[in-house]
Protein backbone atom coordinates (compact mmCIF):
# COMPACT_ATOMS: atom_id res chain seq x y z
CA UNK A 1 0.00 0.00 0.00
CA UNK A 2 1.60 3.23 -1.05
CA UNK A 3 1.40 6.08 1.31
CA UNK A 4 2.49 9.67 1.16
CA UNK A 5 5.13 10.27 3.82
CA UNK A 6 3.58 12.72 6.29
CA UNK A 7 4.93 14.11 9.51
CA UNK A 8 4.11 12.02 12.51
CA UNK A 9 2.68 14.03 15.41
CA UNK A 10 1.94 11.39 17.99
CA UNK A 11 2.98 7.79 18.31
CA UNK A 12 1.76 5.46 21.00
CA UNK A 13 3.67 2.28 21.68
CA UNK A 14 2.72 -0.61 23.90
CA UNK A 15 0.36 1.29 26.18
CA UNK A 16 -0.67 -0.64 29.28
CA UNK A 17 -2.92 0.63 32.02
CA UNK A 18 -4.32 -1.15 35.04
CA UNK A 19 -6.63 0.01 37.77
CA UNK A 20 -5.81 -2.43 40.53
CA UNK A 21 -6.42 -5.90 39.12
CA UNK A 22 -8.47 -4.53 36.26
CA UNK A 23 -6.52 -4.37 33.01
CA UNK A 24 -7.92 -1.47 31.01
CA UNK A 25 -5.38 -1.06 28.23
CA UNK A 26 -3.44 -4.02 26.96
CA UNK A 27 -0.74 -3.15 24.48
CA UNK A 28 -2.33 -0.32 22.51
CA UNK A 29 -0.31 0.96 19.55
CA UNK A 30 -1.10 3.59 16.95
CA UNK A 31 0.27 6.74 15.42
CA UNK A 32 -1.20 9.98 14.20
CA UNK A 33 0.05 12.22 11.44
CA UNK A 34 0.07 15.96 11.06
CA UNK A 35 -3.34 17.32 10.15
CA UNK A 36 -5.11 14.01 10.50
CA UNK A 37 -8.57 13.51 11.94
CA UNK A 38 -8.49 10.32 14.02
CA UNK A 39 -11.48 8.73 15.68
CA UNK A 40 -11.02 6.26 18.49
CA UNK A 41 -14.07 4.03 18.33
CA UNK A 42 -14.99 1.42 20.88
CA UNK A 43 -17.79 0.14 23.06
CA UNK A 44 -18.73 2.12 26.18
CA UNK A 45 -16.59 1.23 29.14
CA UNK A 46 -13.59 0.28 27.06
CA UNK A 47 -10.45 2.26 27.65
CA UNK A 48 -10.85 4.87 24.94
CA UNK A 49 -11.26 7.76 27.35
CA UNK A 50 -8.31 6.46 29.33
CA UNK A 51 -6.10 6.64 26.24
CA UNK A 52 -7.13 10.25 25.76
CA UNK A 53 -6.54 11.03 29.43
CA UNK A 54 -3.06 9.55 29.22
CA UNK A 55 -2.25 11.67 26.18
CA UNK A 56 -3.56 14.76 28.03
CA UNK A 57 -1.41 13.87 31.05
CA UNK A 58 -4.43 13.42 33.30
CA UNK A 59 -3.57 9.78 33.94
CA UNK A 60 -0.28 7.93 34.19
CA UNK A 61 0.56 5.02 31.98
CA UNK A 62 1.83 1.83 33.58
CA UNK A 63 3.86 0.74 30.59
CA UNK A 64 4.45 2.06 27.14
CA UNK A 65 5.81 5.11 25.44
CA UNK A 66 4.34 8.23 23.94
CA UNK A 67 6.27 10.10 21.27
CA UNK A 68 5.25 13.62 20.45
CA UNK A 69 6.75 15.02 17.26
CA UNK A 70 9.12 12.05 17.40
CA UNK A 71 10.34 13.08 20.83
CA UNK A 72 9.73 10.88 23.84
CA UNK A 73 10.61 13.48 26.41
CA UNK A 74 7.41 15.25 27.39
CA UNK A 75 8.34 18.83 28.12
CA UNK A 76 6.55 21.60 29.93
CA UNK A 77 5.46 23.14 26.67
CA UNK A 78 3.60 19.94 25.87
CA UNK A 79 0.28 21.16 27.22
CA UNK A 80 0.50 24.44 25.26
CA UNK A 81 0.25 22.44 22.09
CA UNK A 82 -2.81 20.54 23.09
CA UNK A 83 -6.40 21.24 24.11
CA UNK A 84 -9.10 18.98 25.44
CA UNK A 85 -12.86 19.08 24.98
CA UNK A 86 -14.64 16.84 27.45
CA UNK A 87 -17.96 15.06 27.29
CA UNK A 88 -19.37 17.60 29.73
CA UNK A 89 -18.73 21.24 28.91
CA UNK A 90 -16.94 21.91 32.24
CA UNK A 91 -17.54 25.64 32.13
CA UNK A 92 -16.96 27.69 35.27
CA UNK A 93 -20.48 28.61 36.34
CA UNK A 94 -19.52 31.99 37.82
CA UNK A 95 -17.93 33.21 34.60
CA UNK A 96 -19.62 34.37 31.42
CA UNK A 97 -18.95 32.56 28.15
CA UNK A 98 -16.34 35.12 27.22
CA UNK A 99 -14.63 34.88 30.61
CA UNK A 100 -14.66 31.10 30.34
CA UNK A 101 -12.89 31.24 27.02
CA UNK A 102 -10.40 33.71 28.44
CA UNK A 103 -9.70 31.31 31.31
CA UNK A 104 -7.69 29.01 29.05
CA UNK A 105 -5.36 31.91 28.25
CA UNK A 106 -5.14 32.98 31.89
CA UNK A 107 -4.21 29.45 32.92
CA UNK A 108 -1.69 28.94 30.15
CA UNK A 109 0.05 32.29 30.37
CA UNK A 110 -0.89 33.59 33.79
CA UNK A 111 -1.85 36.94 32.35
CA UNK A 112 -4.00 38.22 29.53
CA UNK A 113 -3.35 41.38 27.56
CA UNK A 114 -5.74 43.60 25.64
CA UNK A 115 -4.63 41.95 22.44
CA UNK A 116 -6.11 38.71 23.69
CA UNK A 117 -9.60 40.21 23.52
CA UNK A 118 -9.29 39.86 19.77
CA UNK A 119 -8.21 36.23 20.07
CA UNK A 120 -11.14 35.50 22.38
CA UNK A 121 -13.60 37.15 19.99
CA UNK A 122 -12.14 35.19 17.13
CA UNK A 123 -12.61 31.89 18.98
CA UNK A 124 -16.17 32.87 19.90
CA UNK A 125 -17.09 33.82 16.37
CA UNK A 126 -15.49 30.59 15.15
CA UNK A 127 -18.09 28.60 17.09
CA UNK A 128 -20.88 31.11 16.47
CA UNK A 129 -21.24 32.29 20.06
CA UNK A 130 -20.28 35.94 19.65
CA UNK A 131 -23.82 37.05 20.53
CA UNK A 132 -23.71 35.02 23.73
CA UNK A 133 -20.36 36.30 25.02
CA UNK A 134 -21.97 37.76 28.15
CA UNK A 135 -24.29 34.84 28.89
CA UNK A 136 -23.68 32.54 31.83
CA UNK A 137 -23.34 28.78 31.24
CA UNK A 138 -26.67 27.97 32.92
CA UNK A 139 -28.39 30.17 30.36
CA UNK A 140 -27.10 28.08 27.44
CA UNK A 141 -28.45 24.94 25.79
CA UNK A 142 -26.36 21.75 25.78
CA UNK A 143 -25.12 22.36 22.26
CA UNK A 144 -24.15 25.94 23.02
CA UNK A 145 -22.27 24.85 26.14
CA UNK A 146 -20.22 22.48 24.01
CA UNK A 147 -19.62 25.30 21.54
CA UNK A 148 -18.29 27.41 24.40
CA UNK A 149 -16.07 24.54 25.56
CA UNK A 150 -14.82 24.21 21.99
CA UNK A 151 -14.03 27.94 21.88
CA UNK A 152 -12.11 27.61 25.14
CA UNK A 153 -10.09 24.77 23.61
CA UNK A 154 -9.43 26.73 20.41
CA UNK A 155 -8.46 30.05 21.95
CA UNK A 156 -4.94 28.87 22.74
CA UNK A 157 -4.48 27.83 19.11
CA UNK A 158 -3.44 24.25 19.82
CA UNK A 159 -1.95 22.02 17.16
CA UNK A 160 -3.58 18.93 18.68
CA UNK A 161 -7.23 18.88 19.69
CA UNK A 162 -8.42 16.01 21.89
CA UNK A 163 -12.17 15.44 22.09
CA UNK A 164 -13.71 12.94 24.46
CA UNK A 165 -17.22 12.13 23.19
CA UNK A 166 -18.01 15.84 23.05
CA UNK A 167 -21.34 15.32 21.28
CA UNK A 168 -22.74 12.50 23.37
CA UNK A 169 -26.02 13.51 24.98
CA UNK A 170 -26.94 16.12 22.40
CA UNK A 171 -29.93 15.69 20.12
CA UNK A 172 -29.30 14.46 16.57
CA UNK A 173 -29.76 17.80 14.85
CA UNK A 174 -27.30 19.58 17.19
CA UNK A 175 -24.86 16.68 16.89
CA UNK A 176 -24.79 16.87 13.11
CA UNK A 177 -24.41 20.65 13.16
CA UNK A 178 -21.51 20.41 15.56
CA UNK A 179 -19.89 17.57 13.63
CA UNK A 180 -19.81 19.81 10.57
CA UNK A 181 -18.62 22.76 12.62
CA UNK A 182 -15.77 20.77 14.17
CA UNK A 183 -14.71 19.51 10.74
CA UNK A 184 -14.79 23.03 9.31
CA UNK A 185 -12.64 24.41 12.13
CA UNK A 186 -10.26 21.45 11.96
CA UNK A 187 -9.73 22.07 8.26
CA UNK A 188 -9.46 25.85 8.57
CA UNK A 189 -6.97 25.75 11.45
CA UNK A 190 -4.99 22.81 10.14
CA UNK A 191 -5.09 20.94 13.43
CA UNK A 192 -4.54 17.32 14.30
CA UNK A 193 -7.66 15.95 15.92
CA UNK A 194 -8.33 12.91 18.09
CA UNK A 195 -12.01 12.30 18.56
CA UNK A 196 -13.29 9.61 20.91
CA UNK A 197 -16.74 8.20 20.19
CA UNK A 198 -18.83 5.06 20.49
CA UNK A 199 -20.96 5.87 17.46
CA UNK A 200 -19.65 4.19 14.24
CA UNK A 201 -21.59 6.56 11.99
CA UNK A 202 -20.06 9.57 13.68
CA UNK A 203 -16.59 8.07 13.35
CA UNK A 204 -17.05 7.25 9.67
CA UNK A 205 -18.46 10.68 8.89
CA UNK A 206 -15.61 12.51 10.60
CA UNK A 207 -12.42 10.49 10.52
CA UNK A 208 -9.52 10.06 8.16
CA UNK A 209 -8.71 6.91 10.04
CA UNK A 210 -10.70 5.05 12.66
CA UNK A 211 -8.89 3.22 15.40
CA UNK A 212 -11.31 0.47 16.32
CA UNK A 213 -10.79 -0.65 19.89
CA UNK A 214 -11.90 -3.91 21.41
CA UNK A 215 -13.77 -4.40 24.65
CA UNK A 216 -11.78 -4.55 27.92
CA UNK A 217 -8.90 -5.27 28.11
CA UNK A 218 -8.64 -2.83 25.26
CA UNK A 219 -6.47 -3.57 22.24
CA UNK A 220 -6.49 -2.03 18.80
CA UNK A 221 -8.77 -4.30 16.81
CA UNK A 222 -8.24 -2.67 13.49
CA UNK A 223 -7.22 0.64 11.97
CA UNK A 224 -9.65 1.61 9.22
CA UNK A 225 -8.86 4.22 6.64
CA UNK A 226 -11.95 6.11 5.48
CA UNK A 227 -11.11 7.22 1.99
CA UNK A 228 -14.29 9.12 1.21
CA UNK A 229 -13.89 12.63 -0.15
CA UNK A 230 -14.83 15.58 1.99
CA UNK A 231 -17.34 17.07 2.44
CA UNK A 232 -19.02 13.75 2.94
CA UNK A 233 -22.61 12.96 2.30
CA UNK A 234 -24.39 11.40 5.26
CA UNK A 235 -26.59 9.38 2.90
CA UNK A 236 -23.63 7.91 1.00
CA UNK A 237 -24.18 4.16 0.74
CA UNK A 238 -20.47 3.57 1.41
CA UNK A 239 -20.92 5.05 4.88
CA UNK A 240 -23.69 2.51 5.52
CA UNK A 241 -21.47 -0.29 4.24
CA UNK A 242 -18.61 0.76 6.49
CA UNK A 243 -20.98 0.95 9.43
CA UNK A 244 -22.16 -2.59 8.75
CA UNK A 245 -18.54 -3.71 8.48
CA UNK A 246 -17.70 -2.15 11.85
CA UNK A 247 -20.80 -3.58 13.51
CA UNK A 248 -19.81 -7.00 12.19
CA UNK A 249 -16.36 -6.55 13.73
CA UNK A 250 -18.00 -6.50 17.13
CA UNK A 251 -20.30 -9.42 16.35
CA UNK A 252 -23.79 -8.81 17.57
CA UNK A 253 -22.56 -6.90 20.51
CA UNK A 254 -24.14 -3.51 20.51
CA UNK A 255 -21.77 -0.60 20.60
CA UNK A 256 -23.80 1.67 22.81
CA UNK B 1 -44.59 45.55 50.41
CA UNK B 2 -46.64 48.23 52.10
CA UNK B 3 -48.29 45.65 54.36
CA UNK B 4 -44.87 44.30 55.31
CA UNK B 5 -43.68 47.76 56.35
CA UNK B 6 -46.88 48.31 58.28
CA UNK B 7 -46.46 45.09 60.27
CA UNK B 8 -42.81 45.88 61.02
CA UNK B 9 -43.64 49.38 62.21
CA UNK B 10 -46.50 47.99 64.27
CA UNK B 11 -44.28 45.35 65.93
CA UNK B 12 -41.55 47.85 66.74
CA UNK B 13 -44.05 50.37 68.16
CA UNK B 14 -45.68 47.66 70.27
CA UNK B 15 -42.28 46.71 71.65
CA UNK B 16 -41.47 50.35 72.51
CA UNK B 17 -44.85 50.89 74.15
CA UNK B 18 -44.48 47.71 76.22
CA UNK B 19 -40.99 48.78 77.28
CA UNK B 20 -42.32 52.26 78.13
CA UNK B 21 -45.22 50.91 80.19
CA UNK B 22 -43.19 48.36 82.16
CA UNK B 23 -40.36 50.77 82.94
CA UNK B 24 -42.97 53.41 83.89
CA UNK B 25 -44.62 50.92 86.22
CA UNK B 26 -41.36 50.15 88.06
CA UNK B 27 -40.17 53.73 87.75
CA UNK B 28 -36.66 52.80 88.90
CA UNK B 29 -33.25 54.03 87.69
CA UNK B 30 -32.35 50.33 87.35
CA UNK B 31 -34.86 49.96 84.52
CA UNK B 32 -34.64 52.98 82.22
CA UNK B 33 -37.38 53.39 79.65
CA UNK B 34 -37.04 54.03 75.92
CA UNK B 35 -36.96 57.81 76.41
CA UNK B 36 -34.06 57.80 78.90
CA UNK B 37 -32.22 55.23 76.76
CA UNK B 38 -32.69 57.26 73.60
CA UNK B 39 -31.55 60.40 75.44
CA UNK B 40 -28.35 58.66 76.61
CA UNK B 41 -27.85 57.13 73.19
CA UNK B 42 -27.93 60.49 71.44
CA UNK B 43 -25.75 62.06 74.09
CA UNK B 44 -23.14 59.39 73.27
CA UNK B 45 -23.40 60.15 69.58
CA UNK B 46 -23.15 63.89 70.30
CA UNK B 47 -19.61 63.62 71.63
CA UNK B 48 -16.47 62.80 69.63
CA UNK B 49 -15.47 60.45 72.43
CA UNK B 50 -18.60 58.34 71.85
CA UNK B 51 -17.68 57.91 68.19
CA UNK B 52 -14.12 57.13 69.18
CA UNK B 53 -15.26 54.25 71.43
CA UNK B 54 -17.48 52.88 68.66
CA UNK B 55 -14.62 53.24 66.16
CA UNK B 56 -12.14 51.42 68.39
CA UNK B 57 -14.51 48.48 68.80
CA UNK B 58 -15.25 48.30 65.08
CA UNK B 59 -11.53 48.35 64.37
CA UNK B 60 -10.95 45.40 66.72
CA UNK B 61 -13.81 43.42 65.22
CA UNK B 62 -12.43 44.08 61.75
CA UNK B 63 -8.81 43.15 62.51
CA UNK B 64 -9.75 40.16 64.66
CA UNK B 65 -12.09 38.73 62.02
CA UNK B 66 -9.54 39.32 59.28
CA UNK B 67 -6.79 37.55 61.23
CA UNK B 68 -9.14 34.70 62.03
CA UNK B 69 -10.20 34.42 58.39
CA UNK B 70 -6.58 34.10 57.25
CA UNK B 71 -5.69 31.41 59.77
CA UNK B 72 -9.01 29.62 59.38
CA UNK B 73 -8.95 29.68 55.57
CA UNK B 74 -5.42 28.30 55.57
CA UNK B 75 -6.46 25.50 57.94
CA UNK B 76 -9.49 24.81 55.74
CA UNK B 77 -7.64 24.64 52.41
CA UNK B 78 -4.24 23.16 53.30
CA UNK B 79 -5.68 19.71 54.12
CA UNK B 80 -6.50 19.40 50.42
CA UNK B 81 -2.80 19.44 49.67
CA UNK B 82 -1.25 17.60 52.58
CA UNK B 83 -2.31 14.67 54.75
CA UNK B 84 -0.08 16.00 57.52
CA UNK B 85 -1.95 19.30 57.48
CA UNK B 86 -5.26 17.48 57.44
CA UNK B 87 -4.51 15.51 60.58
CA UNK B 88 -2.98 18.48 62.36
CA UNK B 89 -6.09 20.55 61.71
CA UNK B 90 -8.49 17.71 62.41
CA UNK B 91 -6.97 16.54 65.67
CA UNK B 92 -5.39 19.67 67.12
CA UNK B 93 -6.28 23.02 65.60
CA UNK B 94 -10.00 22.59 65.10
CA UNK B 95 -10.80 20.94 68.46
CA UNK B 96 -8.64 23.50 70.25
CA UNK B 97 -10.42 26.56 68.91
CA UNK B 98 -13.81 24.89 68.81
CA UNK B 99 -13.86 23.77 72.43
CA UNK B 100 -12.24 26.60 74.41
CA UNK B 101 -14.79 29.22 75.61
CA UNK B 102 -14.08 32.80 74.57
CA UNK B 103 -13.92 33.93 78.19
CA UNK B 104 -10.95 31.61 78.78
CA UNK B 105 -9.12 33.12 75.82
CA UNK B 106 -9.85 36.61 77.14
CA UNK B 107 -8.47 35.80 80.59
CA UNK B 108 -5.36 34.16 79.13
CA UNK B 109 -4.72 37.10 76.82
CA UNK B 110 -5.22 39.62 79.64
CA UNK B 111 -2.47 37.84 81.53
CA UNK B 112 -0.21 37.93 78.50
CA UNK B 113 -1.01 41.27 76.89
CA UNK B 114 -2.67 43.26 79.67
CA UNK B 115 -5.29 45.85 78.83
CA UNK B 116 -4.52 46.41 75.16
CA UNK B 117 -5.94 46.04 71.68
CA UNK B 118 -4.33 42.62 71.46
CA UNK B 119 -6.64 41.03 74.02
CA UNK B 120 -10.00 41.59 72.28
CA UNK B 121 -8.49 41.17 68.82
CA UNK B 122 -6.92 37.80 69.53
CA UNK B 123 -9.99 36.66 71.43
CA UNK B 124 -12.03 37.35 68.29
CA UNK B 125 -9.47 35.59 66.13
CA UNK B 126 -9.62 32.50 68.33
CA UNK B 127 -13.41 32.55 68.32
CA UNK B 128 -13.92 32.87 64.55
CA UNK B 129 -11.23 30.43 63.37
CA UNK B 130 -13.45 27.33 63.69
CA UNK B 131 -16.19 28.94 61.59
CA UNK B 132 -13.77 29.50 58.74
CA UNK B 133 -12.29 26.03 59.07
CA UNK B 134 -15.65 24.28 59.02
CA UNK B 135 -17.08 26.35 56.16
CA UNK B 136 -14.02 25.97 53.97
CA UNK B 137 -13.80 22.28 54.71
CA UNK B 138 -17.32 22.00 53.45
CA UNK B 139 -16.34 24.04 50.39
CA UNK B 140 -13.26 21.93 49.69
CA UNK B 141 -15.38 18.79 49.97
CA UNK B 142 -17.86 20.19 47.45
CA UNK B 143 -15.22 21.30 44.94
CA UNK B 144 -16.13 20.31 41.41
CA UNK B 145 -13.13 18.14 40.54
CA UNK B 146 -14.09 18.01 36.86
CA UNK B 147 -13.41 21.75 36.57
CA UNK B 148 -10.04 21.34 38.28
CA UNK B 149 -9.17 18.50 35.93
CA UNK B 150 -10.09 20.70 32.99
CA UNK B 151 -7.72 23.36 34.34
CA UNK B 152 -4.97 20.75 34.57
CA UNK B 153 -5.14 20.27 30.81
CA UNK B 154 -4.25 23.95 30.41
CA UNK B 155 -1.37 24.35 32.84
CA UNK B 156 0.87 22.62 35.29
CA UNK B 157 0.98 25.68 37.49
CA UNK B 158 -0.95 24.64 40.61
CA UNK B 159 -0.96 28.14 42.06
CA UNK B 160 -2.75 29.46 38.98
CA UNK B 161 -5.33 26.71 39.23
CA UNK B 162 -5.80 27.55 42.91
CA UNK B 163 -6.30 31.24 42.14
CA UNK B 164 -8.44 30.98 39.03
CA UNK B 165 -10.51 27.87 39.63
CA UNK B 166 -10.37 26.56 43.19
CA UNK B 167 -10.58 29.78 45.19
CA UNK B 168 -13.53 31.19 43.26
CA UNK B 169 -15.39 27.96 43.98
CA UNK B 170 -14.79 28.61 47.68
CA UNK B 171 -15.98 32.24 47.73
CA UNK B 172 -19.57 31.43 48.74
CA UNK B 173 -18.29 29.36 51.65
CA UNK B 174 -15.88 32.09 52.75
CA UNK B 175 -18.69 34.61 52.51
CA UNK B 176 -21.01 32.66 54.76
CA UNK B 177 -18.10 32.15 57.18
CA UNK B 178 -17.61 35.93 57.25
CA UNK B 179 -21.29 36.46 57.97
CA UNK B 180 -21.37 34.08 60.94
CA UNK B 181 -17.98 35.22 62.19
CA UNK B 182 -19.03 38.84 62.21
CA UNK B 183 -21.92 38.14 64.55
CA UNK B 184 -19.73 36.04 66.82
CA UNK B 185 -16.98 38.66 66.76
CA UNK B 186 -19.40 41.29 68.07
CA UNK B 187 -20.29 39.13 71.01
CA UNK B 188 -16.68 38.30 71.78
CA UNK B 189 -15.36 41.84 71.42
CA UNK B 190 -17.65 43.10 74.17
CA UNK B 191 -16.49 40.33 76.45
CA UNK B 192 -12.87 41.05 75.60
CA UNK B 193 -13.28 44.75 76.22
CA UNK B 194 -15.04 44.30 79.55
CA UNK B 195 -12.11 42.34 80.91
CA UNK B 196 -9.17 43.24 78.76
CA UNK B 197 -9.30 46.76 77.36
CA UNK B 198 -9.21 50.37 78.46
CA UNK B 199 -11.51 51.71 75.77
CA UNK B 200 -14.22 50.58 73.37
CA UNK B 201 -17.92 49.84 73.70
CA UNK B 202 -17.37 46.91 76.08
CA UNK B 203 -15.22 49.04 78.35
CA UNK B 204 -17.84 51.81 78.38
CA UNK B 205 -20.51 49.26 79.23
CA UNK B 206 -18.41 48.10 82.14
CA UNK B 207 -17.79 51.66 83.37
CA UNK B 208 -21.49 52.54 83.09
CA UNK B 209 -22.34 49.42 85.04
CA UNK B 210 -19.76 50.25 87.73
CA UNK B 211 -21.32 53.68 88.34
CA UNK B 212 -24.87 52.33 88.09
CA UNK B 213 -25.62 54.45 85.03
CA UNK B 214 -28.00 51.80 83.72
CA UNK B 215 -29.45 54.09 81.06
CA UNK B 216 -25.94 54.18 79.57
CA UNK B 217 -25.64 50.41 79.78
CA UNK B 218 -28.85 50.32 77.75
CA UNK B 219 -27.60 52.98 75.36
CA UNK B 220 -24.30 51.21 74.63
CA UNK B 221 -26.19 47.95 74.18
CA UNK B 222 -28.39 49.74 71.66
CA UNK B 223 -25.23 50.88 69.85
CA UNK B 224 -24.06 47.28 69.45
CA UNK B 225 -27.44 46.11 68.25
CA UNK B 226 -27.71 48.88 65.67
CA UNK B 227 -24.22 48.24 64.29
CA UNK B 228 -24.88 44.52 63.93
CA UNK B 229 -28.21 45.14 62.23
CA UNK B 230 -26.71 47.70 59.85
CA UNK B 231 -23.89 45.35 58.85
CA UNK B 232 -25.96 42.22 58.62
CA UNK B 233 -29.00 43.57 56.80
CA UNK B 234 -27.20 46.32 54.95
CA UNK B 235 -23.64 45.43 54.04
CA UNK B 236 -23.81 41.65 53.84
CA UNK B 237 -27.14 41.73 52.05
CA UNK B 238 -25.71 44.20 49.57
CA UNK B 239 -22.60 42.11 48.91
CA UNK B 240 -24.77 39.02 48.58
CA UNK B 241 -27.02 40.58 45.99
CA UNK B 242 -24.35 42.52 44.17
CA UNK B 243 -21.50 40.02 43.94
CA UNK B 244 -22.57 36.55 45.03
CA UNK B 245 -25.32 36.18 42.43
CA UNK B 246 -22.87 34.73 39.93
CA UNK B 247 -22.20 31.80 42.20
CA UNK B 248 -25.83 30.79 42.47
CA UNK B 249 -26.54 28.24 39.82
Amino acid sequence: MEEVKVKEVLRIEGLHKRFGALVVLDDVNFDICQGEFICALGPSGCGKTTILRIIAQLAHLDEGRIFIHGNEQITDGYLDDLSVVFQESRLLYWRTVEENVKLALELKRGRVSDRDEVVVSKALSMVGLLDFADAFPHELSGGMKQRAALARALVTEPSILLMDEPLTGLDLRTREDLQDEILRIWKEWDMTAIFVTHDPLEAIYMADRIIVLSDRPTKVKEVLRVSLNRPRNRDDHRIKELEKYIRDLFGYKKLE
Amino acid sequence: MRAKIFYSVFAISAFLVLWFVISGYYNSPLFPGPVETAYSFFSILATPDGWYQIGVTCYRVFVGTLLGSCVGALCGILPRYSKMAEYTVRSVVYPLFESIPSLCWVLIFVVWFGLSDMTPILAITAAVIPFFIINLWEGVKELDESLIEMAHTCTRNRLRILRKVIMPMLYPYAFSAFKTSFEVAWKVVILGEVFGAACGIGYMLWISYEVYAIEYVFAWTLCCAIIIIVFDYGLFNYIDRRYMRRWKR
